[in-house]
């Protein structure tokens, strides 16, 4: 609102500030911020500035962002982006800043821990979803499911081109821990908030995640020299054990 | 940077939509300020609020070089910047779109200066200190011109056809 020191205590004009305020209100669409997105990813690579110095950079833009998002915006621009879901206005900048963080990580192991984050974002749409769509909405759960699938197949991949090594352990150990709960509460939107109708497709997505679960399990074996799994007590332990299958 | 987009894109497109001509004018410039704050970000120093402020500068620079470019080239068709209604808001019945309409087209006849410290201080939010910075001026002149684009709209607008929720009422 106007600050009363600026305009006097006017309603005629604090009327015409929100009427400016209502009447300017964008939202950028989802097709513009991924030419945007693309537009940065390039800029990126072809800035003179060597990718080596734009490293801390993009750590200190993000430590910026995340802080300037709190104390300026009250958060209320990332919170809603954040928040937003397949459908929503804010949907297309949210997985448009999810590719731009993408792009901008070279490294396997990095883009696999992303591709794992996004991919319980996904879940986390997912059981908002379903939700609605008990309550009587039409909302397009199998995209949502489509989403799900999609995060975890790269999470597979970019998993699969990771170099031998400490780190190669700790983030196998890493996904399969979460895939394991990804498993869990699928299980769980299965058997409580999905219609009927959209259990089969639920179902395709524990498949989805068991499989890797198994394709990651025998990556991490291998690379522990122990057939048959993992130490017992880590993470991944078992994590393709019989029973466990809904 | 993804994260900067996502806080600053939807305030900063309705700033630029204020500024220039055509939307799509306003979308371009988008991705330019953001282009250009990443390329620059290097040369920053500053608080959290001269950084909001830098990033506004940017746009403010951006749509003045377009708005320069349009001048010398005249033949180009003058329009309002329109609205995405139907994307942005599909609820909004006719009443809302005509309102809106009439509002952005009052906002574009306002003086250059006016508009833009008028619209950088009520649909972005930025404080007048934050605002001389951008434009360059007093914060005494960044406060009369806001005063005086303020009363010119109360004038040419009367009152509203429908009291719509601004934006911060609809949270």
């Amino acid at each position: 609102m106007v600050e009363g020191s600026d305009v006097a205590a006017s309603d005629p004009l604090i009327d015409a500030a929100a009427r400016v305020r209502a009447a300017f209100v964008e939202h950028v669409p989802e097709e513009v911020a991924t030419r945007h997105v693309a537009l940065l990813a390039s800029g990126s690579t072809e800035t003179p500035i060597a990718w080596k110095q734009w490293r801390p950079r993009r750590a200190l833009t993000i430590a910026v962002a995340a802080a300037l998002s709190v104390v300026l915006l009250g958060g209320s621009a990332v919170a809603a982006a954040a928040t937003a879901g397949p459908g929503d206005l804010l949907y297309g900048v949210k997985r448009a800043a999810e590719r731009l963080d993408l792009s901008v990580h070279s490294d396997p192991s990095e883009k696999a821990r992303l591709h794992l984050a996004f991919a319980q974002r996904r879940l986390g749409e997912l059981s908002v979803l379903l939700e609605r769509q008990r309550a009587g909405e039409d909302v397009d759960v199998a995209a949502a499911m489509r989403a799900y699938r999609e995060e975890v197949a790269n999470v597979e991949s970019d998993a699969a081109r990771v170099a031998l090594g400490a780190d190669f352990d700790a983030l196998l150990a890493q996904i399969l821990q979460n895939l394991q709960k990804h498993v869990d509460q699928l299980t769980h939107l299965r058997d409580t908030k999905v219609p009927e109708q959209a259990r089969e497709a639920i179902q395709r997505a524990i498949d989805n995640a068991q499989k890797a679960e198994e394709h990651i399990g025998r990556g991490r074996a291998k690379n522990l020299g122990r057939p048959g799994g993992a130490p017992s007590g880590s993470p991944g332990n078992g994590g393709t054990a019989p029973g466990r299958a809904p | 940077m993804g994260e900067l987009y996502a806080a600053f894109s939807g305030p900063l497109l309705s700033y630029l939509t204020s500024q220039v001509r055509r939307r799509e004018d306003a979308e371009d410039l988008l991705g330019e300020v953001f282009v250009s704050a990443m390329k620059d970000l290097g040369s920053f120093s500053g608080d959290l609020s001269g950084f909001r402020a830098w990033l506004y500068r940017i746009a403010t620079n951006r749509a003045i070089d377009l708005a320069r470019r349009q001048r010398r080239r005249p033949e180009e068709p003058l329009e309002v910047a329109e609205q995405r209604v139907d994307e942005a808001d599909p609820e909004a019945d006719a009443i809302e779109r005509v309102e809106r309409a009439r509002v952005r087209a009052a906002v574009m006849q306002l003086p250059e200066e006016q508009r833009r410290v008028m619209v950088l201080r009520v649909v972005a939010g930025l404080q007048a200190a934050e605002i001389a910075q951008i434009v360059g001026k007093r914060v005494g002149a960044v406060k009369a011109l806001q005063h005086r684009a303020l009363a010119n709209l109360t004038k040419s607008l009367g009152p509203a056809a429908a009291r719509i929720p601004a934006a911060d009422e609809d949270a």
